[in-house]
């Protein structure tokens, strides 16, 4: 929590930013949509350029908010139930990964079945997911040490 | 973790949207406290009790044995 700002102006400046965030996102993803409706009316490439353009700019928009918000946009309660969330979808990645991966391996190699490419890339993928998490661990613990 | 919150904010007569305000942070974090499924930060904890002009431990019982 800043240590400039009091606990009520930390709420109405958290309310501002997000209002900004979401008006950003929102007018992004109309922006998109709306293109690509528009795109289905005319077949013109541009209104799908168009759209992505504004898609872009409203993500643009929700980074400027994050980036200018002087407090965090998520309170503490916010916070824990994002570490939460985060815990319980790497839990999933790490079990798929283990069970996943050799034994795709064992049963691609002896040719007693192999996994559609949808499912080996899911798993693949998740062990570079992995791979990720630990490098970004490696990271963070270095930085606090 | 067990606690008083609930008891001083109705002594006050604030609603958990109004302590909420006033320490800087959601209605949902306050509910979450009182109903103990979130303990908060120290720093929170700090707030409230500065709020409640009182110490954390009058707010907070944290209800393990001490180090001897």
């Amino acid at each position: 929590m800043s240590e400039e700002l009091t606990a009520k102006q930390r709420v109405t400046e958290r309310e501002r930013y997000s209002e900004w965030i979401y008006r950003a996102v929102g007018a992004g993803g109309a922006g998109f949509f709306l293109a690509t409706a528009a795109w289905t009316l005319t077949d013109e490439p541009l209104a799908l350029y168009a759209g992505l353009v504004v898609y872009w700019l409203g993500c643009l928009g929700m980074g400027v908010g994050y980036w200018r918000s002087p407090v965090s946009l998520r309170d503490e309660f916010e916070r824990h139930l994002e570490r939460e969330a985060n815990r319980v979808t790497t839990l999933f990645v790490v079990v798929v990964t283990i069970v996943g991966v050799p034994a795709d391996v064992v049963l691609s190699t002896t040719g007693v079945y192999t996994a559609p490419a949808v499912v080996r890339g899911a798993v693949w993928g998740y062990l570079l997911l992995v791979f990720v998490f630990v490098a970004a661990h490696w990271y963070v613990k270095r930085r606090h040490e | 973790m067990e606690n008083e919150l609930t008891a001083r904010r109705e002594r006050e007569g604030l609603s958990q949207a109004e302590l909420a305000a006033a320490v800087g942070v959601s209605r949902q974090t306050i509910n979450a406290i009182e109903r103990e499924r979130y303990d908060p930060s120290l720093e929170l904890a700090f707030e409230l009790s500065r709020h409640f002009d009182c110490r954390i431990e009058d707010l907070f019982d944290p209800d393990v044995e001490p180090v001897e």
